[in-house]
């Protein structure tokens, strides 16, 4: 039972960390008040992108950088549209998404001549890090040591930017802009610039959150491999309005389900029903936060 | 400024060819109806909007300024009519916001808080500059707005319809302020359309018509019909005159009606009594934010309120829905691009609103009566001057005027015997002003009864024929407004009556 | 003239669509001629070519006017994939078991099953009602529960155990529907559909409230609309459509069993589908045959040329972005044209 939990938490924080990351960009997007719902094909583009450069270059390094230069790739085109040509941001996003799954598809298909996923030997997966001093206390050390570094970079990421938020310079433009874009220009910012930023910013975190996807929880890249997490992620950051400590929470949450549900498989659970677990997971929480805002309507 | 052109895309003009010079410590006065391009002229200078062409002197240089930023650096601030703060940032936060000072990017905020205080407590404010702007009263988000512009160093200084949103009193102490900033040396740039403030404090005037430049005069021997006749381009016959209203019966009374935010945890209204009499204008004044909005949601159904009960004709209505309510309330919402038409669908879709409910615009079971859609749409166009091309262009084309034109003609079409008119002149030029008031005498004399609320006072004192004054959401006090003056009345909005 | 307006802004939109994909096919070593020539020959040249694409772009035509009509009403219904699955699912099942004669079994069949897919969207439907759950996430999110269950349905009870892969059994061959001449009726009732929503678009008061809801939800609030049970309605509305149409493709498609991967991407396809025709019904249809038409030659391009037919996915991306693109880039500088003219003429009087 000890071993079970201990296996549960574990993984748990390996489940959150794609969500949270994919969150924590799209948090920047949130607070800039664009609403974005591309980290799902930003997502998407990464993971491919990151099994694309480990698997050519034999480096999990290239293969991260590949998969941050197409976030920046998709960045660009999401602001190309959603902010050059003022086409409703919504309708880009989902284009974005598109546009990702039919690209990523194609080039499994013509590139690797697969169908479905790429399993190789050649993918090498990201470096897992050991805790120096955590590890010598169990059962903290068998929960928290050992995953893939980008793991706890997430989890510093998170904190980082809680107090960048809050504190900085670029924080306070960001929640003007997103507050009000006609005032932050007036106070003499420029909101496109910020905008601009804030969407880069989701690019390079979302594609990440794919790198982790595809190179940390597992070395390989399947068809719609994000598979609705950048969703879940929107759902996140609209019930925590943004705020990015509370997106490490929720995220975490968000892992234990995914994580219950496929243990619960060892125990003649049908795969299917671990498998919905997170959506489920989504609906309750948005359920509880529903009931608690029609309290507190006005 | 030379030559200044604005073309809104896609084709409407709202400077053309103006000229604006400013001598260093004056306070100089743009004047020009809603809609002349004041403001326009205004955030050209600001950097806020490009100009389509034209060119910009500063201190004899030829600048650019393509951005607030550059506008800024040049000591330019700007005050705008619709105040430019975050309201969920503290005071401070707003005062610095694009001129923090930040080591490595990050903000000492105690540090910071306290230079906003010392500039705050210099000039004599008197303000906490650590409060949320969204719990400041408009006159004091105003001064924080002035605030923001002396951290900045600016020399000019833009006011955009600042006295707008004021009571007399509040005008007055910041006509002391504006006096006593050009005493240290500041420009003023002053906007206004109310012709004694302008006669008050100005050393010039530019007087500005449909994008168009009149003239520039000293404040010397001139009077206020003249600047009005520059001004509207006739001299302002406009009088209001009315009978004594007779009123036999009740159609609106609301009684000890109290809200409370569960947000906040304020009372936004407390145990508000009122009622409207048919053939009677009733007016609701004080300063926005202090009840008057939530009050008109009420009526029509939007709030639920908490206690007290809402009786039209004699029905009790408080637990009816919008929807049934609409049958017997006929409703102009103060913000028409948002909530009075629907900018893209077509003219005649907006002008069936509501309408649409009543049996004879029904076909059979499910249909709508599309035939008879379009014959009261040419009908009440034709009857509310609404000038259009054709019923299927989109509101959006159409001027401001216009538009509530469309908004007025739906719903006073209606025939109900309630009307409740929330700001329903608000950003009009004075030909739609005037307009718009003589139909609203038109129904009170229809025998209809009318609810109007206003930020404007001197519409108030013209048109109503009782006035109620409501301040932190109570009522105040209840006047006979040929029986008191302006400026008691904004006493009572104060709360500085006794 | 407007309507000549909009077909040509849609012209030059899928036109430089077609040119930036010619593009991207050369990077990948292929010829577009060949590429799009192939498209044509398999999506339009022939009638067996022609009949066969109307069938493929049934599903996609009853998805589309689905996702149309839910965003016109302002109901970001994005829930299409997983009410098409439920609709497919329990006709599927239905169509096993169910002992009726052919006339009364196919209505009753394909009704039953969009009435499944009006429960699922019920659902998101209930949760927006009573806890105000944004229908965005909450149909999102049926999806892939959707997606999991009809899977779980497929691989454990009803499970065809002689088949290769997770799928039911075949439904009973009374009721299989008819085609003339290669054109599944299934397709004149998506022909219905279409003359159905126009009407309840454009005709009826319902319609009408729904219409202004999704050009201003405040304005048609204010106005008197019904607008909680209008969007109770056009949810369970579009829920039907796209419950239908998995009905229709189990009834009528080719499989005639609900397998994994039936769904495809008609859901998302209907969703881009709506956004390029404006969540017009009528447009609705007409991109559901272009796509319909891309997807029919896809199978042709693959055969014909070294391009896989996932290539259709990323081009159907591709047109979306250049379709809003150059729709909002035409109206941004076409104004700016217009003032410019203005601004000449302003300067000249003077």
């Amino acid at each position: 039972m000890i071993d079970l939990t201990l296996h549960i938490l574990r993984a748990t924080l390996s489940s959150a960390t794609p969500v949270m990351l994919a969150a924590l960009g799209g948090m920047f997007t949130y607070y800039a008040n664009i609403f974005n719902i591309a980290m799902e094909g930003m997502m998407l583009t990464g993971a491919f992108f990151a099994v694309y450069g480990s698997y050519f270059f034999g480096d999990w390094a290239i293969g991260t950088l590949f998969a941050v230069l197409s976030g920046l790739l998709m960045a660009a085109l999401f602001a190309f549209f959603a902010i050059y040509l003022r086409c409703d941001e919504f309708i880009t996003g989902i284009g974005i998404n598109m546009l990702a799954l039919g690209w990523t598809t194609y080039a499994l298909r013509s590139t690797f001549n697969v169908k479905g996923a790429l399993i190789s030997a050649k993918i090498v997966p990201l470096p897992k890090w050991r805790v120096p001093i955590l590890d010598l206390f169990e059962p903290i050390g068998s929960i928290i040591s050992g995953h893939p570094f980008l793991l706890y970079l997430s989890f510093a990421i998170a904190v980082v930017l809680e107090i960048v938020i809050f504190n900085s310079r670029f924080g306070l433009h960001l929640r003007a802009t997103g507050e009000d874009p006609e005032a932050t220009k007036s106070a003499g910012i420029n909101p496109i610039k910020i905008k601009l930023l804030a969407t880069v910013l989701c690019g390079i975190l979302s594609s990440l959150a794919g790198v982790y996807l595809s190179l940390g929880y597992v070395a390989l890249f399947s068809e719609n491999m994000s598979n609705g997490r950048g969703w879940i992620s929107l759902a996140i950051i609209i019930l925590v309005k943004g705020r990015p400590i509370s997106i490490l929470g929720l995220s975490l949450i968000f892992g234990l389900f995914e994580s219950i549900g496929l243990i619960l498989q060892h125990y003649k659970l049908a795969p299917q029903f671990a498998a919905m677990t997170p959506y489920i997971a989504t609906l309750f929480v948005l359920y509880l936060y529903g009931k608690r805002k029609r309290k507190m309507e006005w | 400024m030379t030559k200044i052109y604005k073309i809104y895309p896609p084709n409407v003009v709202a400077l053309s060819g103006v000229d604006l010079s400013l001598d260093k410590g004056e306070i100089h006065s743009v004047i020009g109806e809603n809609g002349a391009g004041k403001s326009t002229l205004m955030k050209i200078l600001y950097g806020m909007i490009k100009p389509s062409s034209g060119e910009i002197m500063v201190n004899g240089q030829r600048v650019q300024i393509t951005s607030p930023l550059e506008a800024i650096k040049l000591g330019i601030g700007m005050v705008h009519q619709e105040f430019m703060l975050i309201p969920s940032f503290h005071v401070y936060e707003n005062v610095i916001l694009g001129q923090e000072k930040s080591i490595a990017g990050f903000i000492k905020k105690k540090q910071a808080a306290n230079h906003v205080q010392e500039i705050i407590d210099r000039y004599g404010f008197k303000i906490d500059s650590n409060k949320l702007v969204s719990q400041l009263s408009v006159a004091a988000q105003q001064k924080v707005e002035i605030i923001k512009q002396l951290y900045r160093k600016a020399d000019i200084l833009i006011l955009d319809e600042p006295t707008a949103v004021l009571t007399p009193q509040e005008s007055d102490e910041l006509f002391e302020q504006i006096i006593e900033l050009k005493r240290q040396g500041k420009t003023i740039v002053f906007i206004s359309h109310k012709l004694d403030e302008v006669l008050k404090i100005s050393d010039r005037i530019t007087v500005l018509r449909k994008g168009q430049k009149i003239a520039t005069v000293e404040n010397k021997n001139i009077s206020a019909a003249e600047l009005a006749k520059m001004m509207i381009g006739r001299p302002l016959s406009y009088q209001i005159k009315k009978s004594q209203s007779k009123p036999k019966r009740e159609i609106l009374s609301v009684e000890n009606l109290s809200v409370r935010s569960r947000k906040s945890d304020k009372e936004i209204l407390s145990d508000v009594n009122i009622y409207v009499r048919n053939g009677e204008v009733v007016g609701i004044a004080g300063i926005e934010g202090n009840g008057q909005y939530e009050l008109v949601q009420c009526i029509i159904g939007k709030i639920k309120p908490d206690s007290g009960r809402i009786v039209i004709n004699n029905a009790d209505v408080t637990a009816l829905s919008i929807r049934e309510r609409r049958r017997i309330i006929s409703y102009v919402p103060q913000d028409r691009k948002y909530v009075g038409l629907a900018l893209k669908a077509t003219i005649l879709e907006n002008l069936i609103m509501t309408h649409h409910l009543k049996k004879e615009f029904h076909k059979g079971f499910l249909s709508l009566n599309w035939k008879k859609a379009k014959s009261h749409a040419k009908d009440v166009t034709k009857q509310f001057e609404v000038i259009y091309r054709d019923l299927d262009e989109q509101p959006m084309v159409l001027s401001g005027g216009n538009q509530q034109k469309v908004v007025v003609a739906r719903e006073f079409s209606l025939g109900s015997d309630l009307i409740v008119l929330d700001q329903p002149t608000r950003g009009l030029d004075i030909a739609s002003t005037e307009y718009i008031h003589r139909l609203i005498l038109e129904m009170r004399n229809a025998d209809k009864g009318i609810l109007l609320v206003s930020a404007d006072l001197d519409e108030l004192m013209q048109l109503s024929d009782r006035l109620y004054v409501i301040r932190d959401g109570r009522i105040v006090a209840h006047f006979d407004p040929n029986e008191v003056d302006a400026h008691t009345v904004g006493t009572y909005m104060l709360g500085a009556a006794g | 003239m407007r309507v000549f307006r909009r077909v040509a802004i849609s012209i030059i939109s899928i036109l430089t669509a077609f040119v930036v994909c010619a593009i991207l096919i050369r990077t990948q070593k292929s010829s577009p001629i060949e590429v799009y020539r192939a498209l044509y020959t398999y999506g339009l040249g022939s009638w067996a070519a022609f009949s066969s694409t109307l069938n493929t772009a049934t599903p996609l035509i009853f998805t589309g006017i689905s996702a149309a009509i839910a965003f016109a009403s302002g109901v970001v219904n994005l829930g299409q994939h997983g009410q098409l699955l439920m609709g497919a699912v329990t006709t599927a099942i239905l169509g096993v078991y169910l002992n009726i004669p052919s006339w009364l079994g196919i209505p009753v069949l394909a009704v039953v099953g969009g009435f499944a897919g009006a429960l699922w969207a019920g659902i998101a439907a209930m949760l927006k009602r009573h806890y105000e759950m944004d229908e965005f996430i909450s149909t999102l999110m049926l999806n892939f529960i959707g997606e999991y269950f009809t899977i779980y349905l497929a691989t454990y009870p009803f499970l065809d155990r002689k088949a290769y892969v997770p799928a039911t059994r075949l439904i009973k061959r009374v009721y299989f529907m008819p085609d003339f001449n290669g054109l599944n009726v299934a397709f004149f009732v998506a022909v219905f559909v279409l003359v159905l929503s126009f009407w309840y678009m454009k005709m009826t008061r319902q319609g009408y409230e729904s219409r202004m809801m999704g050009y201003n939800v405040e304005f048609a609030r204010v106005g008197g609309c019904a607008v909680e049970s209008n969007s109770t309605f056009v949810l369970l509305f579009t829920g039907f459509l796209s419950g239908l149409a998995g009905a229709l493709l189990i009834l009528g498609g080719t499989q005639h069993r609900f397998m994994k991967g039936i769904g495809a991407n008609f859901g998302w396809d209907g969703v881009m589908i709506a956004i390029i025709a404006n969540n017009n019904v009528i447009e609705t249809f007409f991109y559901g045959l272009f796509f319909g038409i891309l997807k029919n030659g896809a199978i042709g391009m693959e055969f014909e040329t070294s391009v896989p037919s996932e290539f259709i996915l990323f081009l159907e991306a591709i047109i979306v972005l250049c379709v809003v693109g150059t729709r909002s880039a035409i109206e941004y500088y076409s104004q700016a044209i217009r003032s410019l003219t203005k601004l000449r003429k302003v300067v000249a009087e003077k």
